[in-house]
């Protein structure tokens, strides 16, 4: 069952239904848990097999490590977590590429339970978050719903048991803010994945898209490929910002506030600042438990960068074990060791430009950059990354265009209408403070909506590619 | 009283408008024909009932049936009777200024060959099969032959491929021919001639979301996106999601019921029509016209020559004979084919076939000036000249010069076929 699916706009419907005619809390954890099961069980019972017993393993860790705190103890969780990851996730990526054998091919048919890397780092905080003695004492039934919560089970946002548990306790009744704003996101995400996301993806026509930019073998510029990683940029934005809109959507219709895992990364003035703003809520994750304990074991600042890198690495891995992805995790460690040596140097320096000029070339820096690092991510292979990097510092490469006129054209409509929506945005906002801001705003809003969702429908015919699905 | 106004405001509102506004579109589109919106008007796409009814002087009734059975993709082989698939874009398809007993190039090809069968007093005769889309890319010629060749073995016994300069510019692949290329017997077929042709790289580029090679596929399409890089996998889960998700028939009917709201079933005309707007803004913003040079960008050039290079090798393999033709181009300038692209084009295409044993026939410059046509300004286009598709009689033309050159090649029967 997909997000953008009129079964799970039914599922939603009948769950909400239901669940508000419940009026014991255990109750309603128990028809929150069986929907979410249900729902995981459309990608593959056996999947949802594999999430129980991960949940149960990870429950009777937590029991071990609440009775005795020991690195032991926690080490046993930890090793429990990374070895089913390991077994899913990256061995049979190792025996593609090492092994011709038998036993290699058969590995590789290991069927990938869809979102174990989400769940399986949520297990893992909830084990940290017991060891460094915070208090949680959730039942197995209330561990199991944080594991495996349907909004955010397939692809986050990564939540942590301290911000779920108060939650899961309360008999929330959702209320006209909740309803409201819940659909509003939905709507929005809907749009940004089905329509903005797909449009960038497949270009209006079959050929003329980032998918089929990047599938060609060769003869890039360094033009198109910058256009290119831009284009993939916004496409993985719109497409996983729009999720994660509809993850957060579904679960306010029912009263729960996650965390938010985007925040116009785009506009960030610098790379610290960009990873403040994209995947939160995994970058939060990555800043709790791997760099601050990195680089809380020396006080070197030599030692700090290092962390920083080592820590972008592990991002990098999380999201696939192949050189592209680890260098694509590289690059962003580089890059926010760089900027902290910048900030010291300009501390130390006199040297200042002009407010405004200053922030323009912040921003233009820092979004060339995250776009260049891009091509990391989406690269077939290592020889592409060469090719095309190729391509961007040769500056003969800059003669010719590969791609087609339209595609450049759709690049500038739709990356150039999210700026100016970004501006626009803001300004609305300050407009909504206003009381007559916000009746004009209310009035005018059905337009809005009703346009998104006509978009949406006629855009629902071409079939949607979640990109972050496999993580 | 003031907030509950509030509360109902929005969503009927919204819902209202949608409705309203959505199934207003949808009505004012009813009529959009995704294969002519961006076409002359005076372009008519032939089909089987209007050939049916149709009534050629000098031709005989089971004549037209043959020519009217050419446009039945599914047909199944008549025995004894070899089957010749016949692959090329619109401009095999479709007719401009279509007259009263016109044809397509593959239907007159099929009534050729009847009649030479005939006059050598045979009963046998090839069956020409029409595996054309508009605007095929060198990918689904590929996938197409192949699918016809796996799904019914014995399916295709000879190939006419109409080679397509304008074609050599896309890679892409159509929903539709994407899911002939997911089927087990065709998907495991490209995976071996990817395998089996290392060194044809860049063809099996677009190839690699259907063979599963250091690439995944999403539970839908055509793409890896960035999937590319993550964990193999991830293919068979995300085939596993579809096969094994049991709302999927629950997905199916809500999907029906909502296509009796006009918005969703319009919903591939809205497409259409949103894409031909974005068309006309395009061209009006860029001043592009119909004649405006529309050159191959050199790495779509050399990825579907490699895959035209592996079609030919797996018709070999199969010991299908291929017959290739380079596909006329409107002989006056200024023209959208560039020159350099068209000497380039019959280099490389003749030379490749000479190596794998294909025949190619230069037909290029064969369709004179007055058989092709011009928008009239009545349609909105000013004039603009139509260089993608011809007259009824430049269709004979074009099958009349197949028979003479290789009639015996494309008419032989060969003993103990079927």
């Amino acid at each position: 069952m997909k997000f953008q699916s009129l079964t799970y706009l039914l599922f939603l419907l009948v769950l909400w239904c239901v669940s508000s005619q419940v009026r014991s809390i255990k109750g309603r954890q128990w028809v929150l848990l069986i929907a979410s099961y249900g729902f995981y069980a459309t990608l593959g019972w056996a999947f949802l097999g594999v999430l129980i017993v991960s949940s149960l393993v990870n429950y009777v860790c937590g029991q071990l490590l609440i009775r005795r705190n020991t690195l032991t103890n926690l080490l046993m969780g930890v090793g429990f977590n990374l070895l089913i990851l390991g077994c899913f996730k990256y061995l049979p990526s190792f025996a593609g590429t090492t092994s011709d054998s038998g036993l290699g091919h058969l590995i590789q048919t290991i069927a990938f339970p869809v979102g174990i890397s989400f769940w399986t780092f949520q297990a893992l905080s909830y084990l940290f978050d017991i060891y460094r003695d915070e208090e949680l004492d959730p039942t197995p039934l209330e561990f199991c719903l944080y594991i495996a919560f349907w909004p955010t089970v397939l692809s986050g946002p990564v939540c942590r048991m301290p911000e779920m548990l108060p939650q899961f306790r309360q008999l929330v009744r959702p209320n006209w803010g909740d309803v409201a704003a819940g659909t509003h996101r939905i709507v929005v995400g809907l749009f940004m994945k089905v329509v903005l996301s797909q449009l960038l993806a497949k270009g209006f026509n079959e050929g003329e898209g980032v998918i089929a930019g990047f599938d060609q073998a060769s003869g890039w510029s360094g033009l198109d490929v910058w256009t290119l990683a831009i284009g993939f940029g916004f496409q993985l934005f719109f497409d996983f910002a729009g999720y994660s809109h509809i993850a957060i959507g579904s679960a306010r219709l029912f009263g729960f506030r996650l965390e938010e895992n985007f925040d116009h990364p785009y506009l960030s003035l610098s790379v610290s600042s960009f990873w403040t703003r994209w995947h939160m809520s995994l970058s939060s994750w990555i800043r709790d438990y791997v760099f601050m304990p990195l680089a809380t074991l020396r006080r070197q600042i030599w030692w700090r960068q290092l962390a920083l890198v080592l820590a972008m690495l592990l991002f990098g891995f999380w999201h696939g074990a192949t050189l592209p992805f680890v260098l694509w995790g590289l690059y962003h460690g580089v890059l926010l060791a760089g900027h902290r040596q910048w900030q010291q140097w300009m501390r130390r320096s006199n040297f200042s430009l002009p407010a405004p000029l200053a922030k323009f070339l912040s921003w233009g820096l820092t979004f060339l950059l995250i776009c260049l690092g891009w091509i990391f991510f989406r690269a077939q292979d290592m020889n592409q990354v060469a090719v095309m990097l190729k391509a961007v510092v040769t500056l003969g490469g800059y003669r010719h265009l590969a791609l087609r006129p339209n595609f450049y054209m759709m690049m500038l409509l739709v990356v150039g209408g999210y700026f100016l929506w970004s501006a626009l945005e803001a300004m609305f906002l300050r407009l909504e403070k206003q009381r007559w801001g916000r009746a004009a705003f209310t009035a005018l809003s059905p337009i809005y909506y009703a346009a998104a969702l006509i978009l949406i429908v006629i855009w629902s015919k071409q079939q949607s590619v979640f990109v972050y699905f496999q993580f | 009283m003031n907030i509950l106004l509030r509360r109902i405001y929005v969503p009927v509102a919204s819902t209202l408008l949608f409705l309203v506004v959505g199934n207003a579109m949808a009505f004012r589109v009813s009529n959009f024909n995704a294969l002519t919106a961006n076409q002359n008007a005076r372009l008519a796409f032939q089909t089987r009932d209007e050939t049916k009814s149709l009534k050629i002087s000098g031709l005989s009734s089971s004549e037209m049936s043959l020519a009217s059975s050419v446009l039945n993709r599914d047909k199944a082989p008549s025995a004894g009777r070899p089957q010749l698939l016949y692959i090329g874009n619109s401009q095999t398809m479709a007719i401009m200024d279509r007259q009263p007993g016109d044809l397509t190039s593959p239907q007159w090809l099929q009534v050729l060959l009847a009649q030479r069968a005939k006059a050598s007093s045979s009963s046998n005769f090839v069956e020409v099969r029409l595996g054309s889309f508009p605007n095929i890319t060198p990918t689904e010629t590929l996938i197409e032959l192949v699918a016809a060749h796996e799904n019914r073995p014995g399916h295709v016994d000879k190939l006419v491929l109409c080679s397509v300069l304008e074609e050599m510019r896309n890679v892409g692949v159509r929903d539709e021919v994407e899911k002939m290329a997911r089927r087990a017997p065709v998907a495991a077929e490209l995976a071996r001639l990817a395998k089996q042709n290392p060194d044809l790289r860049e063809a099996q580029v677009p190839l690699r979301p259907y063979i599963g090679a250091k690439s995944t596929s999403s539970s839908s399409s055509s793409s890896a996106g960035s999937s590319s890089n993550a964990a193999p996998t991830a293919t068979v889960a995300a085939s596993g999601q579809s096969s094994t998700d049991f709302t999927a028939p629950l997905e199916t009917r809500l999907q029906d019921g909502a296509e009796r709201l006009p918005i969703f079933a319009q919903r591939t005309n809205l497409y259409g029509q949103a894409y031909s707007l974005f068309y006309a803004f395009r061209n009006r913003l860029a001043g592009i016209n119909s004649s405006s040079p529309r050159p191959v960008p050199p790495g779509d050039y050399a990825t579907n020559l490699q895959l035209l290079e592996l079609t030919l090798r797996y018709a070999r393999s199969q010991k299908i004979p291929v017959t290739v033709y380079l596909s006329p181009i409107r002989p006056i300038q200024p023209n959208p084919n560039v020159a350099s692209d068209v000497a380039r084009f019959r280099r490389d295409v003749p030379a490749l076939c000479k190596r794998l044993n294909a025949v190619c026939l230069d037909y290029l410059d064969i369709v004179p000036e007055k058989l092709w046509t011009n928008y009239t300004d009545a349609e909105g286009q000013g004039g603009q000249r139509d260089f993608a598709h011809f007259t009824g009689a430049a269709h004979k033309l074009v099958a009349e010069k197949l028979i003479t050159d290789v009639g015996d090649r494309l008419g032989q029967v060969n003993e103990g076929s079927r």
